[in-house]
């Protein structure tokens, strides 16, 4: 059990891969929208990778613990303390009955990872422990942590000192540009060449206002071909108009003329293109970038992400911790 | 199939005059007056909404970018604009939308007015209906992990039968690697997990299925028959409306505004075609359990934009349709379909306080039928108190078999000239 005396801005229970199978009622998958730095929390600890443990978004929470507990922190560098002392991050630690875990503003990245040996015991929903705040079920109360709440810890015997591999560890930079894959489709051909040049060649800004339903990104105009502009009326008005249709996680959604990533709690289902799809591989670089930030998009083909989607899940193995 | 129509409150809807400039909505609005006069009746959606949400939009900014953390994350309130903007965004933020390069005029005539929705020929919805359909599905990749399958582009009921008729496959056929699929209008996802199905092996197992796929014509579904009790015209969607006339941009009340894109009469006929048939639920999805459904009887399919940009709010058990598809909103959210009724009975159930929601929290399943029946406020607030003490009933048809040979021969013999 932790007491939680600062909720930090957004601070999350997520599980991995979260809430699987329910697309079709509406219900996005939810989860840490990082799951490289998550899943390596998890190991770390002792925890199977898909164990609910803490999303902490920009500024991190002050946790008071009621037993000792090993846990660990990965992701953005929130400058974790325990009473006071800076503990190490990607590495397990050991806080005792009475001290208090404390994380500020990040320093690099946007999302940090708090786990803990035996995982946060909250009730499942639609079997998984992940928050969805949009429809507020999941986590605890449905919601991100708030000031006072006592949070029960499952019982685990984790290993203190265990550590990740510098070569597992992502590489959150500091530079301000990130360089994020994308797949062509689903409705690639609804943008002519030059706005597909356009796309691929253009710097786009992470707009303030992005959370874990969308990223809106800020750049240059992007123009169509005709079957964007010479449709069936039930298509909608404008060019990115399209029948309703099912939206694949990671689809960049052309809303008129801003392309949204619809990223972890997005919407299911809507009426604009998704010329491009970011995969999964990519998301943790979503997950770490903040608002004002450059995106540069690389193409690459589906079976280049689900190359290096398979490479990713064999980092976030038992191999990469020492 | 098609019911009688009842009486309802058409009365209590008060009609508001857009050419009256002391009309209390009018009123309200705060654009000025020289737009206003250009604007009374004609909506430019492409200049001056864009540059009143731009207003609206810097203004709600100046207040929130005090606080860091303000800036950076705030917590998802459907009421808080600028948080739903992210939810439900659209593209009002980009001003410089270049009208010619994008060649919107064969969908927004010049002045910003929109064409006229209805064909002259109404016999020519009989074969509107199942046209549209490619010969050869499409499949698209949506990155490593999902696949979209477009049956064809436009929004029928025939394309929807397959997608859902190939979705039901997917489910007995038990494909390795498939994790679900979310069948759509006119398309269907499929996510998968690459570690165990490649991209072109999906495809294949996919297009095997197909081609085992029944013609759709002998397909019989379970389709559930639910009455919705509904107040058209109601109190408190057109208190919405008006909201969003005051805060956000000027535009037609949404009844009227449906009723001349499709030469109405007035919106007592829009009532009487809208609650003249039933409707076939397409789809959930944007909300847990939102029904995406489309007019089984060719002769009530209606159709209206989106919104533009969307509302903040819309009172829960909302009505509303965009495109030619009805939608109920099961909670309080932004939305942007154009809406006219509320019903009082919910659609989605987290606390499972009816039997109907034992295998689901959301109410209905594609397939499903869902016919609104107007009824008054007094029977609304019956409704209501009993939904409240948990002692409503839903008035479902459980049995009913839904023949598409059967409905196509019953289209075949619809008497088009009719009027509702």
């Amino acid at each position: 059990m932790f007491e939680v005396i600062k909720q930090g801005l957004e601070t999350s229970v997520q599980d991995y891969p979260g809430r699987v199978g329910y697309l079709n009622q509406g219900f996005p998958p939810s989860g840490p929208m990082d799951s490289w730095s998550f899943r390596l929390a998890n190991l770390l600890v002792g925890n199977e990778e898909s164990f609910a443990a803490l999303e902490c978004q920009y500024t991190g929470p002050t946790l008071k613990f009621e037993k000792d507990h090993v846990i660990a922190v990965c992701g953005a560098d929130m400058q974790p303390k325990i009473n006071g002392n800076s503990i190490p991050m990607w590495e397990s630690v050991l806080i005792k009955s009475g001290q208090t875990l404390e994380m500020g503003f990040t320093v690099s990245g946007a999302r940090s990872y708090v786990s803990f040996a035996g995982g946060i015991e909250s009730e499942k929903w639609l079997n998984s422990q992940s928050t969805f705040h949009k429809a507020g079920v999941g986590g605890i109360d449905g919601h991100a942590l708030k000031d006072g709440q006592r949070v029960p810890l499952g019982q685990a015997n984790g290993k203190i000192g265990r550590k990740i591999r510098t070569d597992s560890i992502p590489e959150i930079s500091n530079s301000g540009i990130w360089e994020i894959e994308v797949v062509r489709g689903p409705n690639d051909d609804w943008l002519d060449d030059e706005g597909y040049d356009t796309f691929i060649k253009a710097e786009w800004k992470l707009q303030a206002r992005s959370d874990r339903t969308g990223f809106r990104l800020d750049g240059p105009t992007l123009s169509f071909t005709e079957k964007a502009t010479n449709k069936s009326p039930e298509h909608g008005y404008e060019p990115s108009n399209i029948i309703d249709q099912g939206y694949p996680i990671g689809g960049i959604n052309l809303a008129g003329q801003t392309p949204i990533i619809l990223v972890n709690d997005g919407p299911s289902m809507g009426g604009f293109i998704v010329p491009f799809t970011v995969p999964s591989a990519s998301f943790w670089k979503l997950g770490q970038a903040k608002p004002n930030e450059k995106f540069k998009f690389k193409e690459i083909s589906v079976q280049e992400a689900q190359e290096m989607r398979s490479e990713q899940t064999s980092i976030c193995s038992m191999g990469s911790v020492i | 199939m098609v019911q009688e129509y009842k009486n309802t409150d058409l009365d209590l809807f008060q009609k508001i005059d857009l050419t009256n400039p002391k009309d209390e909505l009018l009123k309200k609005n705060k654009i000025g007056s020289s737009q206003q006069e250009n604007n009374n009746l004609k909506f430019n959606y492409l200049n001056h909404e864009i540059s009143k949400f731009e207003n609206l939009e810097s203004h709600l900014s100046q207040d929130k970018s005090k606080k860091l953390d303000d800036i950076l994350f705030s917590q998802l309130d459907v009421d808080d604009y600028a948080s739903f903007k992210n939810m439900y965004p659209h593209n009002i933020s980009q001003p410089k939308l270049n009208v010619s390069k994008l060649s919107v005029k064969k969908h927004i005539n010049e002045d910003g007015t929109y064409p006229n929705l209805v064909s002259k020929n109404t016999k020519d919805k009989t074969s509107e209906i199942f046209q549209g359909i490619y010969p050869e599905p499409k499949f698209l990749p949506g990155g490593d992990k999902y696949l979209l399958i477009e049956f064809g582009n436009v929004m029928n009921l025939e394309l929807n039968f397959k997608a859902q008729g190939l979705s039901n496959l997917i489910k007995t056929a038990n494909i390795n690697g498939v994790y679900e699929t979310l069948p759509c209008f006119a398309s269907m996802i499929v996510h998968y997990n690459p570690d165990d199905i490649g991209y072109q092996d999906l495809i294949n197992e996919l297009r095997s299925l197909l081609k085992d796929m029944k013609d759709n014509d002998d397909t019989v579904v379970n389709s559930r028959l639910f009455h919705f009790p509904t107040v058209y015209l109601d109190k408190w969607s057109k208190e919405a409306i008006e909201d969003y006339i005051a805060k956000i941009t000027m535009k037609k009340p949404d009844p009227e505004f449906i009723t001349e894109l499709n030469q109405l009469d007035d919106v007592n006929h829009f009532v009487r075609v809208h609650s003249g048939t039933e409707y076939w639920v397409a789809s959930l999805g944007f909300w847990p359990g939102l029904p995406f459904t489309m007019p089984l009887d060719p002769r009530c399919k209606l159709t209206a934009p989106k919104y533009n940009p969307p509302r903040t709010w819309t009172p829960k058990g909302t009505v509303g349709m965009g495109g030619s598809s009805t939608a109920i909103y099961p909670d309080r959210l932004p939305g942007g379909y154009q809406i006219f009724g509320r019903t009082p009975v919910p659609i989605w159930d987290p606390d499972k306080n009816f039997d109907v929601f034992k295998d689901s929290i959301c109410l209905f399943r594609p397939g499903d039928r869902i016919k609104f029946v107007p009824c008054d406020y007094d029977e609304f607030e019956m409704i209501e108190k009993k939904v409240e003490d948990k002692s409503y009933r839903y008035d479902l048809i459980e049995e009913h078999k839904f023949s598409i040979k059967k409905y196509k021969n019953w289209l075949s013999k619809l008497d088009y000239n009719k009027k509702f």
